[in-house]
């Protein structure tokens, strides 16, 4: 990030007075003057050279895909009126005999569509009922180079998954340019996209192509409660036109604006992203900053300047680790926009270059860090699918996984081991929270499996989110924390602007980590379970005076091996380390001290976040507990005093 | 302060203790069990991150219901004992109370089971009050004010079902104090109480004003030092905890003393 220096002129006036005293402090000055220039310079030639690495990176390589639209928000109606160009070009190694578009506004033509069953919302969100329909009405889809509208010919058995068949085989490297027309309207707002009073939150709004595999498959999916991203990179031309007084956050940057008949016009510019999406409304008011180079825009209700602030500090904060950590972040601007309290269910979201945020700073005096959490978390998905953009569709826990893991592991560093709560002498981590959730699924199936064969929101959410990220978090604790560091860095540099898969990641760790880690990170994913105990163990006297000899047995249920460690605490009161390295359901292991062994711990810096249950890793005498009598009797005295007469 | 008060004070200080540990217990047992047999005991509770108070409420909660059983039981029969402690601390607060135990202690178990019963209704009332009132404000500020959020109007019904609970409160301790000094019976008292206010409103609510205060004070600093203390000093925690248990009494005999001068006191438009 550039830092802002001190402007050579000043330097000038403190080493001319400088000369005025010594020639010795103003030889100094000259030279802090020269240096002063130098820097400036310096400092000016990388911010250049960032700006012109950003353009670049993102105009590097054309995605095969672009966009030009223009979307006339019909405020009244609910309806966004687009015409413009889809352009593709077959990417794929076969000619392509038809194309698939997905249309995924149709999912809310119909209040009893399966995206809306409210038993799936169970733990997650969504589960409101649909008092406005939407629909996604394609009028004309026309292609310039075979001269035919293809709309009438497509195959809408699936109105969110559409197959297009072309007149003619479209050859690799071959481009079709495809004149579009249609009207988006949009839903009352109950999942992610739609209105709510004057708020409007356009996404999947356009019918979009799907993406080509390299072997010229085409991936493609309706839409789901659970999934909806996966494209290819590509240029999206945007012109957003709303009444004046709306305010609009889009992907990508405004690069002109007009104002006309009481319409605004804004047109945003975004290259090499997976989709466009927007928001508009009358209500929205504006802060801004500098992250680095990148400028980061918040939009927020009237009265919720506190929440914006925290958010654009968090999103600061976060690009800049983020980027550390992943690689830069590779666009000119973030927006953040904030949706009123009666939509909220357009919060906590991500789209290319644009988040939607939610959540209050109440709880911030007991150190709950909702809002921080919630920021991170999606900004985190600017790289773990949009920039590294996977198949959410096929394989959510990739991104979804990641997300997490960065979002917990920003927590942590940011504010250490009390990152989601600190108060009444009780400290909280991310990472403590995300073990509990993540064990609440175990023997949940497989983490790597398709979005569609998640039961309900709570199995999506463990599954997709938590299990993943805690068996990273579990991994990089018993591997080495810079290990895994590496490891994501280098995946999120391989990967950069391309579609990995799980194998992916896991041949990474495999390089970065090691061929255990890569081993138990594969299990994992394909669900394996961890359930580590201590059985019992027994000390002997030794051959020698003063030692003594003792056995540990250790046992594990669940394939997920990894390395255990565990703490003999000696009755003299020392203290020893074991490891139990070896494959197996159980084992025993000898031990040597100086005294009999009094109590043994199994994990006592708890690496093994996925082991299922803690009260078996401790054997030895129970203890006496004035701590939780004194915590639990203050609790109850307090109870007492507000509730009893 | 009397020596009746002062037995009387000591004797209600017992039973908020008493219920404190052992209605503590099997909530104790529940999150030991989940802790087993580590050698660092209940010390990982507080461990920096939480992995171990987590694990605590997480396994805890399986097994929460018949504890909570326990724990609701415990606090019936610490409700009786604590009815009879306050009868005790009533009759001990007139000016001219015996000095003898069993004249103003025969009189306080004379009145246990209305003091009783008056104490379950106020426990009702308040538990509805802090269940219902923030929610009910809620929806009403909601309605009056689309654009503010529900859980602030949440936060804002809270505090005003609070409030509106603390004046129950009073009012019930000016009906507790008809019953044990008039024997004016439930509803009698309770009717003596609401003229007793309306008629000496800023005497009865500044003193009780005090009393809150004192209390949330002492409490506050309580629980200051035993959460700081917790980790490092469990028993240092332990016995600011009986402390603690003292300040509401204190508190209380205090308020008691005020109510009495007021009742004793010649009628404002005699």
């Amino acid at each position: 990030m550039a830092r802002p220096r001190t402007p050579p002129t000043h330097r000038a006036r403190l080493a001319h007075r400088a000369l005025g005293h010594a020639l010795r402090l103003a030889v100094a000055g000259l030279l802090v003057l020269l240096a002063g220039v130098l820097a400036g310079l310096a400092e000016g030639g990388s911010s250049r050279t960032a700006a012109r690495g950003h353009e670049r990176e993102v105009t590097a390589r054309r995605g095969p895909v672009r966009y030009t639209l223009e979307a006339r928000l019909d405020d009244a109606r609910h309806e966004v009126h687009g015409r413009g160009t889809i352009e593709w070009r077959n990417d794929g190694a076969i000619p392509q005999r038809e194309l698939w578009l997905h249309a995924y506004l149709e999912a809310f033509r119909d209040s009893r569509a399966p995206l809306l069953e409210p038993d799936m919302a169970r733990g997650f969100r969504g589960g409101a009922a649909l008092t406005h329909l939407g629909g996604l009405t394609v009028k004309r889809l026309f292609a310039r180079e075979l001269d035919v509208d293809l709309w009438p010919r497509a195959d809408r058995s699936e109105p969110t998954d559409v197959r297009v068949p072309l007149p003619r085989p479209v050859a690799p490297g071959e481009t079709l340019t495809m004149e579009v027309e249609f009207i988006a309207a949009l839903p009352s707002l109950v999942l992610r996209t739609g209105f709510a009073g004057e708020f409007h939150m356009v996404a999947q709004w356009f019918p979009k192509l799907a993406k080509v595999e390299p072997d010229g498959r085409w991936a493609h999916f309706p839409f789901r409660r659970f999934s909806e991203f996966y494209a290819n990179f590509g240029d999206y031309d945007v012109t957003v036109e709303v009444p004046a007084p709306m305010v609009v956050g889009a992907t990508g940057a405004p690069v002109e604006s007009s104002e006309q008949d009481g319409r605004r016009r804004v047109r945003y510019l975004a290259e090499r992203v997976h989709d466009f999406a927007f928001a508009a409304w009358s209500g929205f008011e504006e802060i801004r900053q500098m992250a680095g180079d990148v400028e980061v825009v918040a939009l927020f209700p009237r009265g919720e300047l506190e929440e914006a602030e925290l958010e654009l500090a968090t999103a600061e904060r976060g690009l800049r680790h983020y980027s550390e950590r992943y690689g830069a972040y590779p666009y000119r601007r973030l927006t953040l926009v904030r949706p009123p309290p009666e939509a909220s269910a357009a919060g906590g979201m991500e789209y290319p270059t644009l988040v939607t945020t939610g959540g209050s700073t109440r709880g911030r005096a007991v150190g709950v860090r909702a809002l921080e959490a919630l920021v991170l978390h999606e900004l985190a998905h600017q790289w773990f699918q949009g920039i590294v953009a996977s198949d959410e569709n096929r394989s959510p826990a990739l991104d979804e996984g990641l997300a997490t893991y960065a979002e917990i592991e920003a927590m942590d560093a940011m504010w250490g081991g009390a990152s989601v709560f600190d108060a009444l002498g009780l400290r909280v981590s991310s990472e403590a929270v995300s073990r509990i959730v993540a064990k609440g699924v175990a023997g949940g199936g497989p983490l790597d499996r398709p979005a569609e064969t998640h039961s309900d929101g709570r199995s999506y959410v463990g599954l997709v989110y938590a299990r993943p990220a805690t068996l990273l978090r579990m991994l990089a604790k018993i591997y080495g924390e810079d290990a895994m560091r590496r490891a994501l860095r280098r995946y999120a540099s391989e990967q950069r602007f391309a579609h990995p898969t799980p194998s992916d990641l896991v041949e990474v760790v495999r390089r970065e980590v090691g061929e255990q880690a890569a081993i138990a990170l594969r299990r994992g994913f394909e669900g394996a379970r961890l359930d580590a105990r201590v059985v019992r163990f027994a000390s002997r006297k030794g051959s020698s005076r003063a030692s003594w000899e003792g056995t540990v047995a250790v046992a594990r249920e669940g394939s997920l091996e990894v390395p255990v460690e565990l703490e003999i605490w000696a009755e003299s009161g020392a203290r020893s380390r074991l490891v139990w390295d070896a494959p197996g359901s159980d084992a025993s292991l000898e031990w040597r001290g100086d005294s009999p062994i009094a109590a043994v711990v199994l994990d006592p810096e708890g690496k093994l976040l996925l082991d299922e249950q803690r009260r078996n890793d401790s054997r030895g005498a129970p203890r006496p507990t004035p701590r939780l009598y004194g915590f639990f009797g203050l609790a109850l005295s307090v109870v007492a005093e507000v509730l009893w007469p | 302060m009397t020596r009746a008060t002062l037995v009387a004070s000591v004797f209600a200080w017992a039973v908020r203790a008493g219920f404190a540990i052992l209605g503590a217990r099997p909530l104790v047992g529940l999150a030991a069990a989940v802790i087993g047999e580590h050698p660092r005991g209940d010390a990982v509770v507080w461990d920096e991150g939480g992995a171990w108070l987590l694990e605590v409420a997480d396994e805890g909660r399986a097994a929460l219901r018949p504890v909570m059983v326990e724990t609701a039981g415990g606090a019936f029969v610490g409700l009786l004992a604590w009815s009879i402690a306050i009868g005790a601390m009533l009759s001990a607060a007139r000016a001219g109370a015996s000095s003898d135990v069993r004249t103003w202690g025969g009189l306080a178990l004379r009145r246990a089971s209305s003091l009783a019963l008056i104490g379950a209704l106020e426990l009702a009332a308040k538990a509805a009050m802090f269940l219902f009132s923030g929610a009910l404000v809620g929806f009403a500020w909601r309605l009056v004010e689309p654009t503010s959020r529900g859980p602030n109007a949440f936060v804002v019904g809270a505090g005003l079902g609070a409030c509106a609970a603390w004046l129950l409160g009073v009012v019930i301790e000016l009906a507790r104090a008809e019953l044990v000094w008039v024997d004016a019976g439930i509803w009698g008292s309770l009717v003596e109480a609401r003229a007793w206010l309306r008629a000496r409103s800023f005497e009865v609510l500044r003193a009780a004003g005090v009393r809150a205060l004192t209390v949330a004070l002492g409490l506050g600093l309580v629980s200051h030092v035993v959460t700081g203390s917790l980790p490092t000093h469990p028993y240092v925690a332990l016995v600011a905890v009986l402390f603690g248990a003292a300040v509401p009494v204190v508190a209380r005999a205090r308020f008691h003393a005020a109510l009495a001068a007021c009742f004793e006191a010649p009628p404002v438009n005699p």
